[in-house]
């Protein structure tokens, strides 16, 4: 017997994902940015012998259905019908809080508010009586400290109560003031009328809908009864015209105001100020943060502090004295591999193929990937980090005018951050989800094609590698140029395509400039560790398999006479067709192997570096002095630095990975749009690598 | 309870009005035409406090919502915290928490200035919960 649904829903950083962590011990992401979590995330609690579903829903202002997390939450509520409604409330603000408190209590499920962050609150000297605002609302109300676990055990046993039907806990009814009420009652009554109407879609709840002229509430109801709505809207539109001719304003801008009025007529009863508090840190924190001068040196200074964080910190811990001589983490990745290669050598002789299968297939392919894996940690505690402290709002907040130059707009950031903006070592695939907090359809478009742009996690090995081979006395410079090459090819696409497929007026923005607070280490790490976990299981499984079905493709046809391994691979299919495609790309300076890795990297773009160390491993006849990869080609005469360059520009910009396009698909609701993408960036890409090559092989 | 017609008619403002033109940079400061002319949130100064009057009627319905929801109801005080560096966006407190929106957003937003930055944090609304 399944005892019903818990739902978590409440404001963004209201502390829904706290709440929902600590009451179902499940791995989720605490973020700061407005509506992070777009997509609901569910559990299992476990209650006194009981198991039940929670449900932590997108964080949402109101449910006007206005964007995408609205809708979603909305939805989910009115089709699943949950048996309790948790709803988080920001103690600290919570006239807003309650304004969809409201809202949520007008479904007429059962709920409980935690009123949430509640030191907060008296930290800033609101004093909250919330036994007077559970009497009022007809709700319990129990104050919480999620994030640090106080108030979860009554939170939980004040929802199992209900869901066990032992409390009751439905809302009180609200009242929008004389004139609105009896034009809800009415209408409430017509719509009780209709049969197709009944259902678990609450009758009141439709009739302050229609009134607020909500269109999703008007289809559902066209959908579900569409012979007997004529007459029925009629009647609505008698009662909208009523009452904007009797108060003079337009029907949804006054059942909005009477929420609001209601919500503050509570907060005038249950909260006493202490206006003593002092001045919280927050402001004085934005008067630095956001200052219009010192802000954008801020925002300079974080970018550099994320380049140095993480190359210091993976992979340069000689900087530190006492680590003198002390491997870093991302050397200890890379000679683990080249143990096991030196452990399968024996081999070599008795089972040629077999060998070649494990140390070019997986050793070289996969481990060449996973070495990396300390680099991404690092960049992605960072970022995680600065998410969970609500610096990223900021960053939108400063960068939003500059941006609409460019058809753009400030919510663009975070999707370029998560692909990797900030530095290198995000994911286009989550950042391309994130435009989802964009209502705004023309500016999330552009955003999404030009967010593949960004240096993600993938493309990071192939810019380590080729820098350690052709630039190891400017890393972080030539780091630097790649980045500020990234964000330049994408603003300017974005310009050219706002300018001609993709034209329109641009959005409104409208977005809170969330509290500042301590990253919590524990939320920041789990997220972290979700992300590398992510882009280590890509690498066991999406990039193993493309690497082998590469590595046979390297490998057979095989020459049945003994010849020299640059000949066997030359004979190969990959290196038949990388061959045909020389004369092509021969203009970016790219040989045959090059063209093999590029291929693969259409698939993911780790594969590059790994289709690359198995080319070049293949010929490497001499066992007994192994190189790495960037150690043999800094030594080949056929590479230079301009070659290299060229090549880490190609690897930037062209065609997203398959994971990549299948996400512009689903997001932009069309083919067209990720085709499209696949061919423009490696047009892009290619005229740029062109470019760089010729320009520069003229300069050395 | 709400008195009817609190709702004015924006005399001058939105797209058709004399505010029309707007600098990227920086904001109009015309003091000749406060008498006259109806406040927006566009007109006021970093550190100004205001009452807010309403949305301007002809806003589209969408934005109306998104304001609202944020928010900016009439009789809600507001205080222009900072502009961003290049002039636009605005930062606003009101209702308790801090909000960001671009000069043509305020520009929907008629207000009236209050002289003295009072130090009143909860919004001021007529209608109570009976």
């Amino acid at each position: 017997m399944s005892p019903g649904k818990i739902v978590i829903a409440g404001n963004p950083n209201a502390g829904k994902t706290c709440l929902f962590n600590a009451l179902t011990g499940s791995a989720q992401q605490v973020s700061n940015y407005p509506g992070v979590t777009v997509e609901f995330k569910s559990s299992v609690m476990r209650w006194q012998g009981h198991r039940v579903t929670v449900v932590d829903l997108p964080g949402t202002y109101s449910l006007t259905a206005y964007s995408q997390e609205e809708l979603v939450a909305r939805n989910y509520i009115l089709d699943e019908h949950p048996a309790v409604i948790v709803n988080v409330v920001d103690a600290s603000n919570l006239e807003r809080n309650l304004y969809l408190s409201i809202q949520l209590m007008e479904i007429g499920i059962p709920m409980v508010i935690a009123l949430n962050m509640v030191d907060t609150a008296e930290r800033r000297g609101y004093k909250i009586d919330a036994e007077t605002l559970s009497r009022l609302l007809g709700v319990p109300v129990i104050p919480t400290i999620a994030c640090r676990g106080k108030g979860i055990d009554e939170i939980a046993a004040a929802s199992m109560a209900i869901l066990l039907d032992k409390e009751q806990a439905r809302p009180a009814p609200l009242s929008y003031g004389h004139g609105v009420d009896d034009e809800v009652l009415a209408l409430t009554e017509e719509i009780r009328k209709i049969p197709a109407l009944n259902t678990h879609l609450s009758p009141a709840w439709l009739a302050v809908k229609v009134l607020e002229k909500d269109e999703r509430a008007v289809e559902e109801i066209k959908k579900r009864a569409p012979e007997e709505t004529a007459e029925l809207f009629l009647k609505i539109e008698d009662a909208v015209r009523r009452i904007e001719r009797h108060f003079n304003a337009d029907a949804s801008t006054l059942v909005a105001e009477h929420r609001y009025g209601i919500a503050s007529g509570l907060v005038k009863r249950c909260v006493t100020f202490n206006a003593k508090a002092r001045r919280d840190i927050t402001e004085q924190l934005d008067l630095i943060i956001c200052n219009r001068i010192i802000g954008p040196i801020i925002l300079l200074l974080v970018v550099a502090a994320l380049f140095f964080w993480v190359f210091k910190v993976s992979d340069e811990w000689k900087w530190i004295p006492w680590f003198g001589g002390f491997q870093s983490p991302t050397h200890f990745m890379e000679s683990l591999f080249l143990s096991l290669a030196a452990l399968i050598a024996p081999l070599k002789n008795s089972m040629p193929m077999l060998h070649s299968l494990l140390n070019d297939g997986i050793i070289g392919g996969v481990g060449g990937v996973m070495s990396f894996v300390p680099l991404i940690f690092f960049m992605f505690l960072f970022v995680a980090a600065l998410e969970d402290s609500g610096y990223i709002a900021r960053v939108a907040f400063i960068l939003d005018r500059p941006l609409r130059i460019f058809g753009l707009q400030g919510k663009s950031i975070l999707a370029f951050i998560v692909a990797g903006g900030l530095g290198a070592g995000g994911c286009a695939v989550p950042g391309i989800m994130s435009t989802r907090t964009m209502r705004e359809d023309r500016d999330r478009l552009v955003t999404m094609l030009v967010t593949p742009f960004m240096n993600c996690g993938a493309k990071m090995p192939v810019y380590a590698m080729l820098i350690a081979a052709f630039f190891p006395n400017n890393r972080t410079l030539v780091m630097m140029i790649l980045w500020a090459l990234s964000w330049l090819t994408a603003l300017a696409a974005a310009w050219i395509l706002r300018r001609t497929l993709v034209r329109g007026e641009q959005m409104p923005f409208v977005m809170e400039l969330p509290p500042y607070h301590m990253p919590v280490l524990r939320g920041v790490l789990r997220h972290t560790w979700e992300r590398t976990w992510m882009y280590m299981k890509k690498a066991g499984t999406v990039i193993l398999a493309i690497n082998l079905v590469l590595w046979a493709l390297m490998y057979f046809p095989h020459p049945a006479e003994e010849t020299n391994p640059e000949e066997k691979l030359a004979y190969s299919y990959a290196g038949r067709a990388g061959k045909a495609l020389e004369p092509i790309s021969r203009a970016a300076g790219f040989d045959w192997r090059t063209n093999i890795a590029l291929i693969g990297g259409f698939a993911a773009k780790e594969v590059v570096l790994g289709v690359l160390g198995t080319a070049y491993s293949l010929e490497n006849t001499d066992e007994e002095n192994y190189l790495s990869l960037s150690e043999q080609l800094a030594k080949r005469s056929d590479w230079n630095p301009v070659r290299a360059f060229a090549l880490m520009v190609f690897v930037m910009l062209y065609a997203p990975c398959l994971v990549t396009i299948a996400v512009i698909r689903r997001e932009s609701g069309s083919w067209k749009w990720a085709l499209f993408s696949t061919v423009y960036s490696t047009a892009f890409a290619f005229i740029l690598a062109i470019a760089f090559y010729r320009i520069g092989s003229l300069l050395i | 309870m709400l008195a009817p017609g609190r709702i004015e008619g924006a005399v001058c403002f939105g797209t058709e009005g004399g505010s029309q033109v707007r600098p990227s940079i920086g904001h109009v400061r015309d003091g000749t035409r406060r008498q006259v002319i109806k406040h927006t949130l566009f007109d006021l100064k970093t550190g100004d406090t205001a009452k807010i009057l309403g949305i301007g009627t002809d806003t589209p319905l969408s934005l109306r919502r998104r304001l609202l929801d944020m928010g900016i109801t009439k009789g809600a005080e507001l205080r222009v915290e900072r502009h961003a560096p290049l002039g636009d966006p605005v930062e606003i407190f009101v209702k308790g928490y801090f909000l960001a929106l671009r000069m043509s957003e305020a520009r929907t937003i008629e207000v009236e200035q209050i002289k003295s930055s009072s130090e009143s944090l909860l919004a001021a609304s007529e209608s109570s919960l009976d």
